[in-house]
This record gives C-alpha cells, structure tokens and sequence, in this order.
C-alpha cells in the first residue's frame, strides 16, 4: 500500500491494486483525453434511470476533470465490475460511481497535497476527503442505504409494470438484432425478477414498497434537520448521489407515485430544490436533460 | 508329404444366385437393398464374387448401422448347378443407444469429451448424438448434432447442430462463449486432372447462427474491453477440401488444399467477408529425405466501412505450429499484453524430415523424425494493404514480415495429430512481438 496521509474509500482498489500501487495511481496526471462511456439513451431507464450516471458526470464536474462523454449499448459488460458507468482515464477503466469517486478522489487529493496546487482548488474540492475516518465510513454507508432502497424501489417499479418493460424491450430492439434483442431482454427481466425475489421485493405489494421507500426517505428527512448537506456543512459525494436519484424521480414518469410520497418531507424537498439550482446546469450542458 | 495345389479363382467360373441379409431389426430394406446392389449378380467367376462382397461388406460398415458384418459364400443346392452361389450376409446392428467416452487434442490443447448416441434412428443410416466436452484452456462445448444421408448415400450427409461453447482467449485476454445452431450439407467430387490425377474432395456448406459474448478480463487492454458484450452472426460459408497426403500428421507424399470463404450478414449485426486457404504439399527424396512446402493466407473484410471487425473474427499469427519462434497470436499488433489481430496474413513453411539417425531402416520408427523448417510470413491490416497498393510501396509488407528458423523432432500421433518438439531462433521479428526463443513444444491437428 502506498504510503499516503489519508486513508481512502477504498471499494475500487481490489479490482486494480493487483495490478497497479495506489501511489502510481495517485501521481499520474489526470488524463486529459478521459472518457466516461454510460449507457444509450433507450437503455438509461434500465439502469436506476440514470441517476449513476448523472451523479458521475456531475461528480467529475464540480471537480473541475475534464472528460468526454460516450453512449455505448455496451457499457456494463465493458466495466470491470459489470455495472456502468465507466470512465477511462489514461490506462485505468474505472466502474461505478463510488469507484470513479474514489479513484478521482485519488488524483484529485494528490495535486492539492502540493501546496501550489491549493489555491487552483480552493472552492472545488470536496469535504469527503478531508473528513476523519468516522465520518468517511459514514458517507460509505449512506452512499450504500441511498443506493440499496432506491435501485430496488427503481428495479420493483421497472420490472412490474407493463409500460417500463414496453419501453425496455424497444431498447432492446434498438441496440441488438433479432432475435438477440428477444433474448437479452428475457435473460435480464428473468435475472433481475430473481434478484427482486431473493430480496423478499418481487412478491410484496406496491403500497409496502412505497412505505418502505418512505421510511428511508424520512431517516435522510430527519438528517438533513438543521444541516445543508447530508454530511453537514458541505457537499459530498452522497449528496451528489441522493440529488441524482430524486433528479430522476422529477424527469421519470413512472416514478410519479414515489414522488408524491416524499411530498410532506419538507427538508428533503428543500435540499432538493437547492441542489437543482446547482446541479441543473451541469447535467443540462453535459447530458443536455432538458 | 503334402500335395499342395495353387486354385486361380478367376478361372473358376460361377455366378450368385441370390444374397440373403439376416440380423436386421430397424434398418429399413430399401436402404439395405440400394448398398448391396446389384454388381455381385453379375460376377462371371470367384473372384469377381470374392471381391464384390468384400465392396459390400465396406458399404454396409460405413452406413453406420451394424457393429459387425459377416460375409459366407456357400454352394446354392437348390440348384443343379454346380456353378451357382448364394451369400450370406450376417449383420449385428448398433444398439438403439449408444455412448463413448474418449480424449481428442487440438491444437496445443487436449481435451475429454463424453457422448450418448442413437444410430440409425428411422432405419436409414440417421444419427442423434448429444455430446459434452471439457478441454484445457477452460473450453467446455455442449453439442447436440442430428445426421442424416442425402439420397442414402453415406458419402453425402446433412447435418444440424445446436451447441453452447466457452473458450478461454488468455493470449487476449478475453473469454468467450457461443451459443447457437450449424447446418451442414456435405458433398463429395472426383475429377481427372489432366487425365492423369484422380482428384477427390469434399465440398462443405454451412449456415450459422451464433449469439457470442465476449467478457474481458480484469486487466486487459481497453482495445479488448472496449468490444466486450453480445452480437449475433448469421453467416453462410463454403470449405472446399481436397486431401491426397498419405499420412496426415505426418506426411510423406501427396498435397494438401483447403480452401474456406464466409460471407457474414445475412441477419445479426456482425457482417464481413471472409478467405482463407491452406495449402502443402509433400515429396520425399531418396526414400528418406521428405521435404515439405506450406502456404496459408486469409483476409477478412468488413462489408461496410463503418463496421469495425471484431477480435473474435480478426486473423493471428503465431504459434508452436504456425510461425514457431513465436507464442501464440505472439506475432501481429498487441496493446498492454493483448495480442488485438489483424485483417490480412500470409505464412509459408519449408521443412525438411529425416528419419533418426542411424534408425532410417527400421520402418517401426516411422512416427518419430527429425525436423528442420523455416517459417516467414506477415500480418497487416487492411489500411496498410490499400496503402501498400496506392503507393505501390512493397516495404511495408517487408518491414512487417517475420522469419524464424529451427529444428527439433515431430511425432506423429495415429493419423491424427503431430507433436513437436523444436529449437527456434526467431530472426525477423518487431518490437511488440512475442517470441518464444528456444526450445518450443507444440501438439495439434493443423500445423502449417
């Protein structure tokens, strides 16, 4: 391991550091040609809506890395981890966005250790670096609770209903021939059916699926009580990532009812409304998600 | 003392006046019928009779139908005639289930394979066989094929499989599995050549339809990452195979043609058209010296500009068995560790066998001999091609050309498959290859 002041989120490191040490990561620069491949527009409503996608390329971002954005069909069967988005920086492939975090972090926490480099960065960097470890292992589990009720509430709705599986055999039909569209599009409704049963979700009904939405919405209600971020007083990479997935509660349809059922949460929908006035423009100028 | 007395059967005049098949069950009697036939009726003397049921016996073996065909020539007694014969053709039919298990090597790769199979499903000759194999190289194939003769001929046949295969690309560093369907229509053809060469071969048509997956590794490079992912080709392609080698892991005279052309499109979205041929020939000199020539070339092509060609189509080069002095797919353009293929190849391959010395006389030892070879040969792509022809610029394929020579020994395996066991100096090589310099051991069917 390399010998660094700050210890890491480290969720990226098992798929490279058997490969590359953490400090030849750290040194390199950012690559400049970077891309984040993420998934077609007809595929984007099958992966959470979109919300990692939009957290990643709002993340990069407000960190001021330049990168090239690219729709593959084929993203999550290019990521290491099987999940996209991805991003390419140099020689490194990057899944995910809590690894595309960490490994921006990474580069990131390296140039503004140099003090010349401070200054350049004052304003953009993000405090989930500089927190103690208590309160990184804090952001790992929100980042984790926000990610594990939304995608299955996502994937509950998605999956059960005659309109979303329209809409995603089409993007199926879109990007595969036949009858490879017909195929692929049985292999993942059957995969993703079997994952929604070994989580006890596929047999529940729809109001206890809202409930159990709303329980884990006002947990996040009663944190953001007093405070203008989750973590406090400034952003995060959590943040990003609860903005991201109540961004595509607003743009989605057939999330309409989740939405409405955050309506009494007065600080959640605050703290939406605020980041929104941020957040819009990015993923406007970059996604051009009007 | 003993009189002994030579009898000339030819002399002996006879005719057959019938042929009486017992031990069949499910064969049907046409089928039986048309692969006696009729020629036995018109042999003028033993011999010919002799003959004509040694033709028969053949026949019935190769329709794979019996386990054991027995022929018995007896006098005919319900004629008055002493010249009148009957055969008698015992057969035992295959068992309505089979099963075999057995090893098979492929090129520099063994492998286990088990199957159960129905012989002679509806009584002509039809064959059901559901196989599974497990190689080295993590290469596990499921095959379910259904055979069938055209016209009853068992020289000509129809054949459909189903199969799901993985096999693992470590020089690539992708892994890969296909799932889908063949059919088969397989001829046979004969001609004189200059009316003086009798030239037999096979002409093979194909469709297939295969759903491919390809999944890259941890570490491979991003040329290879970035094509991970699922396509479906649909394609139809012809093999043309003429084979006069008297030995086919180790040849001592005869040549050698095989000649394959896809075309990929036809549905799915991986489209190209596709050549390859193989090509050797064998002469032995003063009963010992047995010099070899090979030449092998493809090219694939993509039918529109804008669709890249997939490493799982591309051309390698490389190989205890190709171009030795090389490692696997060691030859052509690579990016971090992964061997990315190219467009268009060309190998040749001059060898030389000997038997060991001072062993030349002892025929037992025929399947171990002395190997002395030299390979040369490139691989380019496409782009280099058309800028090679536009500038007429023949230095780019020179500047990409590799030669390696060696020696060592060659064991033929039955008449299947050959090992090698060399000592290779790679002499024209470029930066990024792969070389194996040194002792190299290679096992497998097809070797160039």
């Amino acid at each position: 391991m390399a010998n660094l002041t700050e210890s890491y989120n480290e969720s990226f490191l098992p798929l490279i550091q058997k490969y590359y040490s953490l400090e030849a990561i750290a040194r390199e620069p950012w690559d400049q040609n970077a891309i984040l491949f993420i998934p077609t527009n007809q595929q984007i409503l099958m992966e959470n809506g979109g919300a990692e996608t939009f957290a990643t390329v709002i993340y990069l971002s407000v960190l001021n890395l330049n990168f090239e954005i690219k729709r593959v069909k084929n993203v999550n069967e290019m990521s290491p981890s099987g999940r996209g988005p991805l991003l390419k920086c140099g020689k490194y492939s990057i899944g995910e966005y809590e690894s595309i975090v960490n490994f921006s972090n990474l580069k990131v926490f390296f140039l503004i250790s140099s003090q010349c480099q401070q200054k350049f960065f004052k304003g953009n960097r993000l405090l989930g670096n500089f927190l103690e470890s208590s309160k990184k292992n804090e952001i790992k589990t929100y980042l984790l609770l926000i990610q594990k009720s939304y995608s299955d509430t996502f994937n509950y709705f998605l999956w059960k209903s005659d309109f979303a599986q329209n809409a995603i055999k089409k993007s199926f039909d879109c990007d595969y021939p036949w009858p490879l569209n017909v195929i692929l599009y049985w292999n993942e409704y059957l995969f993703e059916r079997k994952y929604l049963q070994l989580n006890n979700l596929w047999d529940l009904k729809r109001d206890r699926i809202i409930s159990r939405f709303r329980e884990v919405n006002e947990c996040l209600n009663k944190k953001l009580s007093g405070n203008s971020y989750l973590m406090g007083k400034n952003l995060t990479e959590v943040d990003i990532l609860l903005y991201s997935f109540m961004k595509v509660l607003t743009i989605t349809p057939l999330f309409a009812e989740l939405k409405a059922s955050l309506g009494d949460l007065t600080n959640l929908n605050f703290y939406f409304n605020e980041m929104d006035q941020k957040m819009e423009n990015i993923l406007q100028n970059k996604l051009d998600l009007s | 003392m003993y009189r002994t007395k030579t009898i000339d059967f030819s002399k002996v005049k006879c005719y057959v006046k019938s042929v009486d098949i017992t031990g069949i069950e499910r064969s049907n009697d046409d089928y039986i019928r048309k692969h006696v036939g009729h020629e036995i009726f018109n042999s003028g003397n033993f011999e010919d009779v002799l003959e004509k049921s040694q033709e028969i016996r053949a026949r019935l073996l190769k329709l794979g139908c019996f386990k054991t065909v027995d022929i018995v020539i007896d006098a005919d007694n319900s004629e008055k005639s002493s010249k009148s014969y009957k055969v008698l053709v015992e057969v035992e039919e295959q068992n309505p289930v089979g099963g075999n298990i057995h090893t098979s090597i492929g090129n520099n790769e063994g492998s286990l394979s088990s199957a159960v199979y129905l012989p002679n499903i509806f009584g002509k000759g039809e064959r059901l066989v559901a196989e599974y194999t497990y190689g080295t190289s993590n290469h596990v194939d499921y095959r379910v094929s259904y055979t069938n003769p055209i016209n009853q001929d068992p020289d000509k046949h129809f054949n459909a499989s189903a199969f799901r295969t993985s096999n693992d690309f470590s020089w690539s560093k992708y892994k890969q599995t296909d799932s889908g369907f063949n059919i088969d229509i397989l001829t046979p053809f004969e001609f004189m050549l200059r009316n003086k060469y009798h030239v037999k071969g096979t002409h093979l048509f194909t469709y297939e339809a295969i759903w491919r997956n390809l999944i890259s590794y941890m570490d491979s490079a991003f040329e290879i990452r970035e094509q991970s992912g699922h396509s479906l080709k649909s394609s139809i392609k012809y093999t043309n195979l003429i084979d006069r080698r008297d030995h086919t892991a180790l040849p001592t005279a005869g040549g050698f043609l095989k000649t394959t052309i896809e075309l990929a499109g036809l549905g799915g979205d991986v489209k190209f058209f596709r050549y390859n041929s193989d090509y050797q020939y064998t002469k032995t000199f003063f009963n010992y010296l047995t010099t070899q020539f090979s030449l092998s070339e493809g090219l694939i092509l993509p039918l529109k500009k804008s669709d890249p060609i997939s490493v799982i189509d591309k051309n390698f080069l490389g190989g205890p068995l190709s171009l030795r002095g090389f490692k696997n797919r060691g030859a052509g353009p690579h990016s971090d560790d992964c061997s990315l293929g190219s467009d268009v190849y060309c190998l040749a391959g001059a060898h030389l066998y000997t038997p060991l010395p001072f062993l030349h006389k002892n025929k037992k030892l025929n399947w171990l001999k002395t190997h002395s070879f030299a390979n040369i040969g490139y691989i380019l792509s496409n782009n280099q091609i058309k800028q090679m022809i536009n500038e007429q610029n023949v230095h780019i394929m020179i500047n990409n050309t590799r030669l390696s020579v060696g020696t060592g020994i060659v064991i033929g395996f039955g008449n299947i498959a050959r090992l090698e066991l060399n000592y290779v100096w790679p002499l024209w090589k470029l930066n990024g290859d792969k070389i194996q310099n040194g002792m190299q051991f290679g096992v497998g069917i097809n070797f160039n």
